[in-house]
């Protein structure tokens, strides 16, 4: 994924302005900046949902343009929102974990390998047959990011995905992050996460990295 | 009761509930009595009875009952309170034994449009998420020091709380429709549990039905 040059401005305020960044098939990045610089409006215009002032984004060496262009990043990359009560829509997390598969015409005993997988992995196995607007913020977290992860993306973007996590499941997820050939961007401010990572960090509001 | 599948709960309430609402005589209404307590029995058996419930529900029928005590028939006002309250139990003991999302996979597979059950469903969901939002607003509000009272501030205190509501319920629609989206979302919302029909539920619906049927017939 190419971003060269992106400006956006949301009702003639500037959000951010020349962003350039580019991350290679496997590679991992941390994206970092004050509060309000728009990390998030950034993913949320790499996703197709904003649309830029000016700039160009490309995905596997195709400029994206159309709507059809976001719709395949959207169908290979997931998308962990900051707050997982956006993220969380489905009865149980069950049906939540088994929504992607089951959207992208996967046959239910290949989706119930899917779930019981994700659910082992990060072990909630215990909240499959939990109402998802009543996990704690630690729980709901883990399982948005598990229902993203159920898309069997080729990429990951994560935003702030260690708010509200104890230690065991930061453990957890630093150890899948460390894990995974995926390719991965994460917005934190997580020194910790940074520091042991030890990823490409781009700063925004700072030169490309 | 609760484990009896929904969507034969769903087809001996509506058969029973039409059953007991069209019966003019009071003497049929009671026959149907037997079955509806057995229900209930069935439902409440070990769990308080919600008698709070009742009497909210028995406030609305209140007028209708005074009216024909005092001024109509005494035996129509009975067969209201009756038939009335058969129902009502009838629904408590077997609606509200499934959970509404349950109710609402066995209404589409009792063929009821998917969009209605989708915007049922996502209407309980976020209902209950706004209220939650609106009571820690108003906690919040009185945790710095706002006391309701009948004054002009109250009221535009609580308007800033619903305008924020309405805003936040906006902002969070988008929000959730980005995340469908996301997921692969393409208008059809799919169900991965469903249903499995034993002989018991098949029984169950056989012997509701036919008691309907009978006392329908005489």
């Amino acid at each position: 994924m190419k971003v060269e040059g992106l400006s956006l401005e949301i009702e003639g305020r500037e959000i951010f302005k020349g962003v350039s960044f580019s991350v290679n098939e496997g590679e991992k990045l941390f994206i970092t900046g004050d509060n309000g610089c728009g990390k998030s409006s950034l993913i949320e215009t790499i996703m197709g949902f904003l649309k830029p002032k000016e700039g160009k984004i490309s995905f596997k060496g195709k400029e994206l343009k159309r709507e059809e262009d976001f719709k395949e990043v959207r169908s290979k990359i997931g998308y962990v929102f900051q707050n997982p009560d956006d993220q969380l829509f489905c009865p149980t997390v069950e049906e939540e974990i088994a929504f992607a598969p089951l959207v992208k015409g996967k046959n239910r005993e290949e989706t119930e390998k899917i779930v019981r997988e994700i659910l082992r992995e990060f072990e909630i196995e215990h909240l499959k047959d939990r109402p998802t607007h009543k996990l704690s913020g630690g729980e709901k977290r883990i399982v948005s990011i598990g229902a993203v992860l159920s898309m069997e993306p080729e990429g990951l973007i994560l935003d702030e995905p260690t708010v509200g996590l104890d230690r065991k499941r930061f453990r957890k997820l630093v150890n899948f992050l460390k894990e995974t050939s995926k390719t991965v961007i994460v917005i934190t401010h997580e020194r910790e996460l940074i520091e042991e990572l030890n990823w490409k960090v781009f700063k925004m509001g700072e030169s490309s990295p | 009761m609760r484990g009896i599948d929904p969507r034969f709960k769903i087809v001996s309430f509506l058969f029973l509930a039409w059953s007991i609402a069209l019966t003019e005589s009071i003497g049929k209404v009671l026959l149907y009595l037997p079955l509806v307590l057995a229900t209930s029995f069935l439902f409440f058996r070990g769990r308080r009875f919600p008698f709070k419930v009742f009497l909210f529900a028995d406030s609305f029928i209140l007028l209708v009952l005074l009216t024909q005590l005092f001024l109509g028939s005494k035996e129509v006002a009975l067969l209201v309170f009756l038939r009335s309250n058969e129902i009502l139990l009838l629904s408590v003991s077997l609606l509200s034994s499934s959970s509404l999302f349950e109710v609402l996979h066995a209404l589409h597979h009792l063929k009821v449009p998917n969009s209605l059950l989708q915007v049922a469903f996502l209407s309980y969901r976020y209902l209950n998420e706004l209220s939650r939002k609106f009571e820690l607003t108003l906690k919040s509000a009185k945790c710095r020091g706002f006391t309701p009272t009948t004054s002009k501030i109250t009221y535009k205190t609580y308007a800033h709380l619903v305008a924020n509501l309405l805003a936040y319920s906006s902002f969070k629609s988008e929000k959730v429709y980005k995340a469908m989206l996301c997921r692969g979302f393409n208008g059809y919302f799919p169900v991965f549990r469903h249903f499995k029909a034993t002989t018991f539920d098949y029984l169950f619906l056989v012997i509701t039905v036919g008691y309907g049927v009978l006392v329908w017939s005489l």
